[in-house]
């Protein structure tokens, strides 16, 4: 760990305690599930058990009669999806079009686990009970797992109405394949050509959960005026309201979401999921409805990351310069269209200085769960791709792999994928920390009886922005109370009342921050893209500054005279000073009300980078591999609250360890999720991981006044390649596919004990 | 002359051209100046007078403003960007 410097700050890059701790620590903060309202019933959701088949008919008489059951809702409920009006979401149409067939499946179910029915009784037994007796007549039809057997010709197709989309125009054919993008500048034909090297390689990754430990749960109220209350966890309420909005076609000026405390998102919380289902309930039955999820339905139920394919071809120079990069993406959206493919190829040549590349990309679907966002969607799997071909390329030219990345890495000016080019960033401060670093300087030590290696990986994420609303507001006691737009994720909270407490120059402990529902504070973008601390945070910076000068104004008409800040927050006028809560008696006691609003939106994310440093063992007889040492470096800009920061790298790195080596939907051939619990589904634990060294390297984001830029999803993207390099040096194979499982691995030294090639991809 | 930066997906359109120069004082009339090049165009960029749903421009590294009214100066460079979303 390193200690950030304060520069001269106060608050910033100090570690006060954070403001929901103590709620949190004695279980008084209220998260999802604790939500309860008067007279409310108890919601649970039919899963279709097959992975494609038609619904033929749906009978819900039996489970009407059951006594205790209120309500029984199918698609019928919900608005047609064709005369669904879509203007207020941020994902564009398509995607909400096919979020209402997600939410309760229509004519035809296209995974296991999607919604088909739900319904509300007196008590959660009573309401599982009923769902039994829902007779569904199913009408198998053949499914497809794989996104690239999903492209190939013949394969079944699961939205007759899909075609390819391809720059604004469409195929003229059934497919599915949703869409096809290329980011594409200079010549790549001609950077081979020049090329001494040529590496090219496919690889595969699994589809994976964010495994966030609170479950889903929404708790709605359909008043008789017609005003739908939600009170629910999730990583933007309005989102969820607009959302909500749109599929249930309601005016969002009569839904409100109370937003709770959040056990856990990481993107698959940035969409709705049950809440329609709870409001559906409650108009129908006239009471509150509490919908629920167990784990089994968190995993085949709501939005994966998605499993992917990649191609990656790199070309260097004898001296180790890059001429050239050509990468194929295919990324399994699940059973509808947009996967985070444009970010999967945006970061694949975001890492390097490159003057020629080309990158395609396809969103395919398969029948599997709709995938969402996961921390940095589509750069784990890309990076992946790219980092085990550049540490491939570093070993035939015998090159050190932090110097290789040092000469290509890329810096201001070097071209992003879109042919616009890089501001200021970190990549080239991170690779010169990661060197200096004490887990490089220190040799490798084997011992006996297993193999051990060290490996490096680099990621890049581009960091997002859009709007956010603070509301600020001096009370009387000379604290402030800060209304927050943005749901906290990750101690967001107190990272932006920390920003206001810097601008106007008191503790952070005298700002109190509050995350109101959507009718009591002004619209923001969802907690995501890891723009919150940034944008929401310029917001609060903003307010402070708004919230002084009215604070001057009053106290200038109070003193008939002109007032001007001093150090320490205070104030001073030509015959007396008054500290900063000094001031706020005054103006409260004249009735002067300092209460600043600020709305906006940040012209631009600062994009991240990171390196990390791995070292594994692993035991050639069982194929298991241990992580025994590791070290994330990364530039956020400006550490605002350090241990949130480090926090978010443990917590980034552990995930992105779990996607190599444990992690993914373990499907039969049927289409059928077979490890959809914890205990088969692998999560790492605290007992599977190192103490995770972190070093914080601080860049400034030119963008924004402390410098910050996003810090919360980068940390995933660089361990998958990281780990994979680590085991290639420990036992001299390149793992193409993930997860490393022991099996897996185990497979690949007998194949390597045998002389055969491997690590070609699946 | 204000430059255009053509999206990969469209320079089947261009003859593989990547930037292009087009007499233009608004973001309407390089797509207009665009579309008289390259019929065809402006359908991939546009639908119902604004930018198709998902796109967005940059004029001299600035999102565009006021949609297709939005000025554009002599020496300015516009690039035509899928809009993207995050995670967390």
């Amino acid at each position: 760990m390193t200690e950030p410097k304060t520069n001269g700050h106060t608050v910033i890059g100090t570690r006060p305690r954070r403001h929901d701790a103590v709620d949190k620590v004695t279980g008084r903060a209220l998260y999802g599930v604790d939500a309860r309202m008067p007279n409310m019933l108890h919601g649970r959701v039919l899963r279709s058990p097959h992975a494609h088949a038609r619904i033929l008919s749906i009978d819900t008489s039996r489970a009407e009669a059951l006594p205790g059951v209120r309500a029984v809702i199918t698609a019928k409920d919900l608005p047609d999806p064709a005369d669904v009006m879509l203007e207020s979401n941020e994902q564009g149409s398509a995607p909400l079009r096919y979020k209402v067939l997600n939410m309760l499946a229509r004519d035809r179910v296209l995974y296991h686990g999607h919604a088909v029915a739900a319904v509300a009784a007196t008590d959660a037994h009573t309401a599982k009970l009923a769902l039994d007796l829902i007779d569904v007549r199913y009408e198998l039809l053949p499914a497809v797992l794989d996104g690239r057997e999903a492209m190939r010709e013949g394969a079944p197709l699961l939205l007759p109405e899909l075609r390819t989309e391809r720059g604004g125009a469409f195929g003229d054919r059934p497919t599915n394949v949703a869409s096809h993008i290329t980011y594409a500048e200079g010549d790549v034909e001609r950077g081979f050509a020049a090329a001494d090297l040529i590496v090219e390689r496919e690889f595969t990754t699994a589809t994976v959960h964010q495994g966030y430990i609170e479950p889903h749960a929404a708790t709605a109220s359909w008043g008789a005026n017609g005003e739908l209350v939600i009170e629910c966890a999730s990583q933007g309420h309005f989102v969820i309201r607009d959302e909500l909005a749109d599929i249930l076609q309601w005016p969002p000026s009569k839904i409100r979401i109370v937003p709770l405390e959040i056990g856990g998102g990481f993107g698959g919380k940035t969409t709705v999921w049950l809440e329609p289902h709870a409001a559906v309930l409650s108009r129908k039955s006239g009471r509150p409805v509490k919908v629920t999820m167990d784990r089994a339905e968190v995993l085949m139920g709501t939005g994966p990351a998605a499993g992917s394919y990649e191609r990656v071809k790199i070309g260097v120079t004898t001296a180790g310069r890059i001429t050239a990069l050509e990468c194929e993406i295919m990324l399994e959206a699940g059973a509808f269209p947009s996967s985070p493919i444009d970010p999967a190829a945006i970061c694949a040549v975001g890492l390097y200085d490159l003057e020629n590349f080309r990158v395609d990309g396809y969103d395919v679907v398969v029948n599997k769960p709709k995938t969402t966002a996961y921390r940095a969607p589509g750069a784990p799997q890309s990076t992946f791709a790219v980092e085990s071909v550049v540490d491939e390329v570093c070993e035939r030219l015998r090159m050190d792999p932090i110097e290789f990345r040092l000469l290509n890495a890329a810096r201001e000016g070097s071209l992003r994928a879109d042919g616009t080019r890089f501001r200021r960033i970190g990549m080239i401060e991170c690779l010169e920390a990661a060197r200096a670093s004490d887990h490089w300087m220190t040799p490798l030590v084997q011992t006996k009886g297993v193999k051990r290696g060290r490996g490096v990986g680099a990621g890049h994420w581009i960091n997002t922005s859009g709007q956010a609303t603070v509301n600020a507001r001096l009370d009387a006691d000379g604290t402030v109370l800060l209304l927050e737009g943005s749901v906290d994720i990750g101690g967001t909270r107190t990272a932006i009342a920390m920003q206001l407490a810097e601008a106007i120059g008191i503790p952070a402990a005298d700002v109190h921050p509050f995350i109101p529902d959507t009718s009591s504070v002004v619209h923001s973008r969802l907690t995501g893209g890891s723009r919150t601390a940034f944008v929401t945070g310029l917001a609060a910076y903003e307010a402070g500054r708004e919230l002084q000068r009215m604070m001057l104004d009053g106290l200038t008409r109070l003193w008939g005279a002109e007032a001007r800040r001093v150090a320490g927050g205070g104030f001073a006028g030509p015959e007396r000073q008054v500290s900063f809560k000094d001031a706020a008696r005054l103006l409260a006691a004249a009735r002067i009300e300092c209460n600043a609003v600020v709305t906006l939106k940040a012209p631009e994310a600062g994009p991240a980078y990171a390196i990390n440093i791995a070292d594994v063992e692993v035991d050639e007889e069982t194929g298991k591999t241990r992580v025994i040492r590791y070290t994330a470096v990364q530039d956020v800009g400006k550490s605002i609250y350090p241990p949130h920061v480090e926090g978010q790298i443990h917590g980034g790195t552990a995930q992105g360890i779990g996607w190599a080596l444990n992690e993914g939907y373990w499907y039969d051939a049927e289409g059928h999720l077979r490890n959809a619990t914890l205990l088969d589904y692998r999560m790492p634990t605290a007992l599977d991981l190192p103490m995770i060294e972190t070093i914080v390297v601080e860049v400034p984001n030119p963008k924004h006044p402390y410098g910050v830029r996003g810090v919360g999803e980068i940390p995933i993207v660089p361990p998958l390649a990281t780990i994979a390099n680590a085991i290639h040096d420990a036992v001299g194979v390149r793992m193409a596919d993930l997860p490393i499982t022991p099996s897996r691995l185990a497979a690949s030294l007998a194949e390597r004990d045998a002389g055969r090639t491997v690590g070609a991809g699946r | 002359m204000p430059a255009v930066h053509v999206p990969a997906e469209l320079r089947d359109l261009t003859g593989g051209r990547a930037m292009v120069d087009v007499d233009a004082r608004t973001l309407g009339e390089v797509i207009d100046g665009l579309e008289t090049r390259y019929p065809g165009l402006r359908t991939r960029l546009v639908t119902d007078g604004h930018l198709r749903p998902g796109l967005r421009a940059l004029v001299a590294g600035a999102p565009a403003k006021g949609d297709l009214r939005g000025p554009v100066g002599a020496t300015d460079e516009i690039f035509f960007l899928r809009q993207i979303g995050g995670g967390a």
